[in-house]
């Protein structure tokens, strides 16, 4: 490779009416980033292009971009021959590169990060085991980059539905760390989790291998349903009861069972399924041999009483 | 006669039964020997994995080691079935210790789990354990100039780590298959992105208003129809189409398809074989296109 063409995107909303690209080619250097190539369209070319960046080593998670359709910390991939240069997804434009951060900063403080202890550790350093630990140890490393906010297909401009993976990740650290002592039920309840789609997206696209969905999302949920607060609690018991009572689901029943009266407003559509063969005759799974299930899960509970 | 330890799952089950009926029929035709897994339980879709993990995980272990008792590999045809039970094969199969107090429990049913069966999507199977180009061969009505656009599914390709079927940025398999039958391959950003069906029973609006602007997407490129190759993805994208309609305020009216469905039309099967009818949103359209070109029969494709 002797040259690296880079398309990038250009838009500066105070007196660009539409976005454009434009395309750029500087000398390939050993080892070079695409950081190395922004740096170098800016310096060596003298083009304004606006991008952030501070440590050059994916820590302080300023230089997201999305390069051929994937998003990705610039200073950590290598340059290719011919790249498409655009901002992130999901994110109002400042100027290029630039996004609003905005929107997120305001969903983070609108919860308490810090955590209250009610009494001093006994000893230090503290005994703190680690499975406690498990899930705060991984949530720390986020360099909240955007990057699982940008790829998340929930999140709207405004995080008032779902407050995406970033927001998440950054409660859950505080929420799941066991030296916490505040009630945090309501400010899970309003970032919306139960309005994740767990699609992996946030999991596929961290720098820092974190699992957004696992580590935090999954476990705010169990909190949530531990306290049975949160619009899908009901939902959560009726699918396990389900599932050891019958051994399989049948989602015309869990939806009975999810909505109760509320499922009459849905009539209209169950005739219309109905009629289209979608609803079964009987409700309710056929599971041979369902017994033999039922004993492993008797067991399994016996043991853990 | 490549054989399978089949897993249809909840869905195929009960509300997407024709996914169930197609699959069935296309293997058949190619060949494939399905042996029903009957006695299992749910794969534990999103739900169980919240509220209980470990009843998930041992669940998913009676079903591997059902099938490693009848010394066969499983087959799935849910996303989320494949994703559940191909990453609780890995940690059994990694993790010694585990293995050992997962089987402790399955010795209840007279099960031992060695850890030595393996889970394939049907996705998988067609792209990688049999082949397009026998796919190919047994295409007898082609799709020549339908325009289909593929719906991944979230849990085929994402997480990597664990699936390692296709990439997830820039799937092919789809592609590969679609134009196997003949058909061509209609790119759109939201290809591989999410349908909502988890969201669904929890924010039915939220998940309409998802699946519709997918489907807006792939309309915009030119697409007559969508396939998808989970039946989970089917009912966001087709059953609750109305709804996603009434969420963007646009009229859509995109048949949607299983996989099986598109392959066992290429192969000459008939719309009633295949359960085209329990569709919501009609495939009159497409059938008709496809079987206009029955004159095609029995001739080579120009793939």
């Amino acid at each position: 490779m002797e040259k690296v063409i880079a398309k990038i995107f250009r838009f500066d909303p105070s007196i660009d009416e539409k976005p454009r690209y434009e395309t750029y080619e500087v000398p390939y250097e050993k080892d070079m980033r695409i950081l190395d190539v922004l740096i170098a369209v800016g310096d060596d070319l003298g083009k304004g292009i606006a991008h952030r960046w501070y440590c050059g080593v994916k820590r302080c998670g300023a230089c997201s971009a999305t390069v051929n359709g994937k998003p990705v910390a610039v200073c950590w991939e290598p340059a290719e021959e011919n790249m498409i240069i655009e901002p992130l997804p999901n994110f109002p434009i400042i100027r290029d590169l630039v996004v609003d951060r905005q929107g997120y900063d305001k969903v983070v403080s609108s919860f308490r990060k810090f955590l209250v202890r009610r009494e001093k550790p006994r000893k230090f350093p503290e005994d703190i085991r680690h499975e406690e630990m498990i899930h705060v140890y991984n949530l720390v490393q986020c360099t909240e980059c955007l990057l699982c906010t940008s790829v998340c297909p929930d999140v709207d401009i405004d995080y008032k539905e779902f407050a995406g993976p970033m927001a998440l990740v950054q409660l859950a650290k505080h929420a799941l760390d066991p030296r916490d002592t505040l009630d945090r039920i309501e400010e899970i309840v309003s970032m919306g989790v139960h309005n994740c789609v767990s699609c992996y997206a946030c999991v596929d696209i961290c720098p820092s291998e974190i699992n957004p969905l696992e580590r935090a999302i999954y476990p705010l949920r169990r909190k949530l349903l531990k306290a049975r607060k949160g619009l899908e609690a009901k939902h959560l018991t009726s699918f396990e009861k389900m599932v050891k009572e019958e051994g399989m689901i049948t989602p015309a029943k869990l939806f009975l069972k999810d909505k109760g009266v509320a499922a009459l407003l849905k009539l209209p559509f169950a005739l219309k399924m109905g009629l289209k063969g979608k609803i079964p005759t009987k409700l309710g799974a056929d599971v041979p041999e369902i017994q033999k299930i039922r004993d492993l899960i008797k067991y399994m509970e016996e043991k853990d009483a | 006669m490549p054989k399978f330890a089949y897993y249809p799952g909840c869905s195929p089950k009960s509300s997407t039964t024709e996914s169930d009926r197609s699959m069935r029929a296309v293997a058949k035709e190619l060949g494939m020997e399905l042996i029903e897994l009957e006695a299992v339980a749910c794969c534990g879709s999103r739900e169980l994995r919240i509220s209980n993990p470990r009843l998930s995980l041992v669940l998913n272990a009676r079903t591997l080691a059902l099938a490693e008792k009848e010394n066969l590999d499983i087959l799935t045809i849910c996303n989320t079935c494949q994703l559940n039970l191909q990453e609780d094969n890995l940690k059994l199969i990694n993790d010694k210790d585990l293995r050992r107090e997962v089987n402790e429990i399955l010795s209840r049913n007279d099960l031992n789990y060695r850890g030595t069966a393996k889970v394939f999507h049907f996705v998988w199977v067609l792209n990688h354990y049999w082949s397009l180009e026998a796919l190919r061969k047994k295409v007898k009505v082609g799709l020549k100039g339908l325009r289909v656009a593929p719906f991944y599914g979230c849990h085929l390709l994402r997480p990597y780590k664990v699936l390692k079927i296709d990439n997830p940025f820039h799937p092919v398999s789809m592609r590969k298959t679609i134009e196997a039958l003949g058909g061509e391959c209609i790119d759109f950003k939201a290809s591989f992105k999410c349908c909502g069906f988890h969201a669904l029973m929890t924010n039915e609006k939220l998940a309409a208003r998802m699946s519709g602007i997918f489907i807006k997407d792939a309309m915009s490129q030119g697409a007559e129809c969508m396939v998808t190759p989970c039946p989970l993805c089917h009912v966001a994208l087709d059953a609750y189409q109305e709804q996603a309609e009434k969420e963007i305020g646009e009229k859509l009216d995109m048949p949607i398809f299983h996989l099986q469905q598109l392959i066992g039309l290429a192969l000459g099967f008939k719309e009633k074989e295949l359960g085209l009818s329990t569709h919501a949103v009609s495939a009159d359209k497409i059938t008709t296109k496809i079987m206009g070109q029955g004159s095609l029969t029995n001739q080579p494709l120009e793939v």
